[in-house]
């Protein structure tokens, strides 16, 4: 029985985009790498025995192949100052404003703390399969997946708190401006 | 952190793009060769083993190939006895490489060592 490698695309593609991001790749090199990915995968002979587990591997190994080429580099840095998206956009603005602050934390850290972080909370991967496809142990992995959500909580709730703070100076700026003057009244 | 875990959870990745899908399986599945090639190879062989037989019994080296040909499908033994009959000059690769050195004979106006 034949593998249906498209279903499997509609399930990942999205979630391997963002790992491709967490990796260091712009969203254009990311579809790069997936199609590369899937064109070997559908070519494959023999079925793996955890597709699922296959494709991540692969798309992992290729990701990093794919960004040690200099001009690459360049083209991406261009991208991430054009502040290119890596969630769908939200509708609400709280919403967009705490990704934008989450993918800028999910940024500043380590590789290897972002890509367990992606691994575990999009792909829904165990710290058994992270520390597989990494080739570290499960509770290495778990460390990391831990404290690189700690240094997200931390920063996330300190962007939060300025943003709450800069909201209640606009808000008290605004209610001076409408009251009255003391000569007025 | 449960609750940030959930957060960031609910957030959608973003897309790739739909082209890329389209790329992918849009062209391959309808160009797939087992799809295509899978009716068509009895047909396909029909055709093959026709034209072969037709050109047997054209060629003026070996007018009673066409019997002998079927007679060789159905009892493949008959293959070798065959192929061990028929050999002649033109497949013989010693005679066909060596025969010009046989001939006295050079075109080339250049003595073949100079002295």
């Amino acid at each position: 029985m034949e593998f249906d490698w498209e279903k499997l695309y509609s399930r990942k593609a999205a979630e391997l985009i963002l790992y491709g991001r967490a990796l260091g790749l712009s969203h254009g090199e990311a579809e790069d790498v997936l199609q590369e990915t899937f064109l070997t995968l559908t070519q494959l002979e023999q079925l793996p025995s955890q597709p699922d587990h296959y494709c991540i591997r692969s798309f992992r190994n290729r990701a990093l192949n794919y960004k040690r080429s200099l001009w690459r580099r360049l083209t991406r840095e261009m991208e991430a100052l054009a502040g290119s998206h890596w969630f769908e956009k939200s509708n609400e603005d709280s919403v967009e404003g705490m990704q934008t602050a989450a993918v800028d934390c999910l940024a500043a850290l380590p590789q290897e703390q972002r890509e367990t972080i992606v691994l575990k909370i999009w792909h829904r991967c165990t710290f058994e399969e992270i520390g597989e496809l990494l080739d570290i142990s499960p509770n290495t992995a778990a460390g990391r997946y831990r404290y690189g959500l700690q240094k997200l909580k931390i920063q996330l709730k300190g962007e939060n708190y300025e943003r709450e703070r800069d909201e209640i100076a606009r808000k008290g700026i605004a209610f001076l401006a409408a009251a009255p003057a003391f000569g007025d009244a | 952190m449960k609750s940030l875990e959930r957060e960031l959870r609910s957030w959608q990745p973003r897309r790739p793009s739909a082209t890329l899908k389209h790329r992918l399986f849009g062209f391959s599945r309808l160009f797939r060769p087992a799809w295509v090639f899978g009716p068509l190879a009895p047909a396909m062989a029909c055709a093959l083993l026709t034209l072969a037989v037709y050109n047997s019994g054209n060629s003026s080296h070996s007018p009673q190939n066409g019997p002998m040909l079927s007679m060789v499908l159905s009892n493949p033994v008959y293959a070798v006895c065959e192929s061990e009959k028929s050999r002649k000059c033109e497949n013989d690769w010693s005679a066909a490489i060596f025969d010009w050195t046989s001939h006295a004979s050079l075109t080339s106006s250049i003595a073949p060592f100079s002295r």
